[in-house]
């Protein structure tokens, strides 16, 4: 278990983290959702004792993490950024992952690396930023760690590359259960693959909750504007949008007395995202 | 040693025998070239001076590799006590190898160009304390050489990674004025302050301090691993404290 | 293995439909083993909770069972205990509608018998 609590980080003239408490329990996949630039790589650093928290601290497995060893070889932070030598090749990146990591699985991520064709004989530097994140993404995936952070690991990647990279996480977690961690700010594809969502915005949580709760917290309607504005009235809307006559409302609760001129399906999950973490900026 | 401290030396031993393998086969390229020189020419040749070169490079090589390491280290999970660690051995490896090669190379070369007249390939450390190493003998002169030499590059090395420690964590304008300030403080300030301090009483002190600890080779010995001793105790703060830098 | 997830329903009763219509078709014959939940799961890029919901909704209904140590398999009578269930479900969410809607633009009883034979007529 990861416990975090009262973490507040400061930089010079902005609080990129401001007092937040959070537990990542055992054997789960989160989704730490949240725009660019929010918090999710602060915190995610800071867990692995990579940057410092400038108050608050950090539990695994009831045990600080700073400069403790044991507990850092708990856990694997795929970092969004390179930090890894730029002329060293990729299977030589692989061979000292196993030498820091004891249960790190180097066949697999040979395997891995021929399904994601990545040439692990080319140099870090040489790789686009899709095959860099694949590569970071298969270190990771193999440390065989009990806590696996992931920082944007579909950065970069094409259509087919994200499906089997998700796919490749199922599969992993669904055989040798683990903490998984992904942060990212494309929701909608990863809500079916996570159980947890943690949503972070302007350096507080916004959300934490069950995906499962949060999508049957809410749903969508859709009809003649009139007949949804009839319907909505009262009720608690989450955000609406108008398209050609037709409307759609979010709402939250359960749906209830629904006219037959009107459709109801799940709640959208980017939209309840974007109202939440909307600043009234506008178009 | 742990494991991961044992990982992390491996890691560096690795990484610094590249560099390493390259900077000696370029010194045994201008031995061999030298020497050619000499064998088809009648002027003198004269190469000394292996130490200075092995002290620069080493220098280089400590201010060149913090980030990279640290970061690369940082990506494997390790503690910044394990990198401090495991950097602290394997410098004291790599200065006492880089000692013992250029040793050797000394002695090979003195033995194989001695009938070479006009080739002459001398010690840095030995042809600056002449005297002190003549009224030794050849295990004797040959082990304080070994010991000079350790203790000078191993000072290269820590002073090397305390400059490059800093300068990671120093935000742009901190890079900047470490970057400008050295060779700034070399060039410039201790030109100025030499010769105001020179006259003075200050002056009388500092010149007597350097004498004393750079008079006889087992002294130059000690202030070197005092220095270094120094230096590699104060970086373990900064290192204690550095963090992931944002790119 | 391709299940098309729609947004109307949540994925784990999708994936129960989705069992119950292979077995209805079957694709999955009774005493059968199904996928197991960490094939639907990747196959479906979805979380192996959400996928263990899905089939636990049938090993309640007595459509499946768990033999220990091999997997998830389709229980005896299942394919007859589903076509009931689809019956009744065939009454609620079309019969009912058909007949309220017919009600409505006025066609009566006998029409809708002549609109019936013809569908069948047509297929």
């Amino acid at each position: 278990m990861i416990e975090i609590k009262s973490l507040t980080k400061d930089y010079k003239n902005v609080r990129a983290l401001d007092n937040v408490t959070l537990t990542f329990e055992e054997n789960k996949i989160y989704g730490l959702l949240g725009r660019n630039g929010v918090g999710k790589s602060t915190l995610l650093n800071i867990i692995t004792d990579k940057v410092f928290p400038s108050q608050g601290e950090v539990l695994v497995d009831g045990e600080k993490v700073s400069n403790n060893d044991e507990v850092l070889g708990k856990m694997f932070l795929m970092n969004e950024k390179n930090y890894y030598p730029e002329s060293m090749k990729v299977y030589e990146i692989f061979n000292w992952t196993n030498e820091f990591y004891p249960d790190f699985d180097l066949v697999s991520a040979f395997e891995l690396a021929d399904k994601f064709k990545l040439n692990t004989k080319s140099k870090v530097k040489a790789l686009s930023t899709g095959y860099a994140s694949i590569f970071k993404a298969i270190v990771a995936l193999c440390s065989n760690t009990k806590y696996i952070l992931l920082d944007e690991p579909v950065l970069g990647l094409d259509a087919n590359h994200r499906d089997l990279l998700y796919k490749v996480i199922l599969d992993r977690y669904a055989n040798n259960p683990k903490t998984i961690i992904i942060s990212t700010h494309l929701i909608e594809e990863v809500s079916s693959v996570i159980e947890e969502i943690v949503i972070i915005h302007n350096g507080k949580v916004l959300l934490q909750d069950s995906c499962e709760n949060v999508l049957s917290s809410g749903y969508t309607i859709t009809g003649k504007i009139q007949d949804v504005d009839e319907y909505i009235d009262g009720k608690d809307v989450i955000s609406t949008e108008t398209f050609g006559g037709l409307k759609n409302a979010y709402v939250k609760g359960k749906p209830q007395n629904v006219p037959s001129s009107l459709e109801v399906s799940k709640l959208d999950l980017q939209k309840l995202f974007i109202q939440l973490t909307n600043d009234k900026e506008g178009i | 040693m742990r494991n991961k401290t044992k990982a992390v030396y491996k890691y560096n031993i690795t990484t610094s025998a590249r560099p390493l393998g390259i900077y000696y086969f370029i010194v045994l390229m201008i031995i061999i070239s030298f020497a050619i020189i000499a064998l088809i020419s009648s002027g003198n040749t004269h190469v000394s001076g292996i130490e200075f070169a092995t002290v620069i490079f080493l220098l280089v090589l400590a201010l060149a590799d913090f980030r990279e390491n640290f970061e690369a280290l940082n990506q494997y999970g390790l503690s910044r006590k394990s990198i401090y660690v495991g950097k602290v051995l394997a410098f004291g490896s790599l200065a006492l190898a880089a000692a013992f090669i250029d040793r050797l190379l000394v002695i090979a070369v003195e033995k194989i160009t001695s009938p070479m007249e006009n080739f002459l390939f001398g010690s840095f450390f030995t042809t600056m304390y002449e005297t002190s190493f003549a009224k030794l003998n050849f295990w004797s002169e040959n082990l304080l050489a070994l010991l000079l030499s350790f203790s000078a590059y191993l000072a290269l090395l820590s002073s090397g990674t305390f400059i490059s420690a800093v300068f990671y964590r120093s935000n742009r304008i901190g890079k900047i004025a470490i970057a400008a300030g050295i060779p700034i403080f070399i060039f410039v300030a201790v030109p100025v302050i030499g010769a105001y301090i020179y006259t003075s009483k200050l002056a009388k002190v500092f010149t007597k301090l350097l004498e004393i600890s750079l008079s006889t080779p087992a002294r130059a010995s000690v202030s070197f691993l005092l220095g270094a001793i120094i230096f590699g105790v104060i970086t373990y703060p900064i290192v204690m404290r550095t963090t992931l830098k944002g790119k | 293995m391709f299940i098309e997830f729609s947004d109307e329903k949540p994925i784990f009763i999708q994936i129960a439909e989705w069992i119950e219509d292979a077995i209805l078709a079957g694709r999955y014959e009774e005493e059968q083993q199904i996928p197991s939940i960490t094939e639907f799961s990747v196959a479906c890029k979805i979380n192996p909770a959400t996928a263990l919901k899905g089939i636990n909704l049938l090993v309640d209904d007595g459509i499946l069972y768990k033999k220990r140590g091999l997997g998830m398999f389709v229980a005896n009578g299942a394919h007859e205990k589903l076509r009931t269930k689809r019956k009744e479900l065939f009454y609620e969410n079309y019969v009912i509608s058909l007949v309220k809607e017919a009600k409505r633009i006025n066609i009566d009883k006998n029409d809708i018998m002549k609109m019936i034979e013809r569908g069948f007529e047509n297929d």
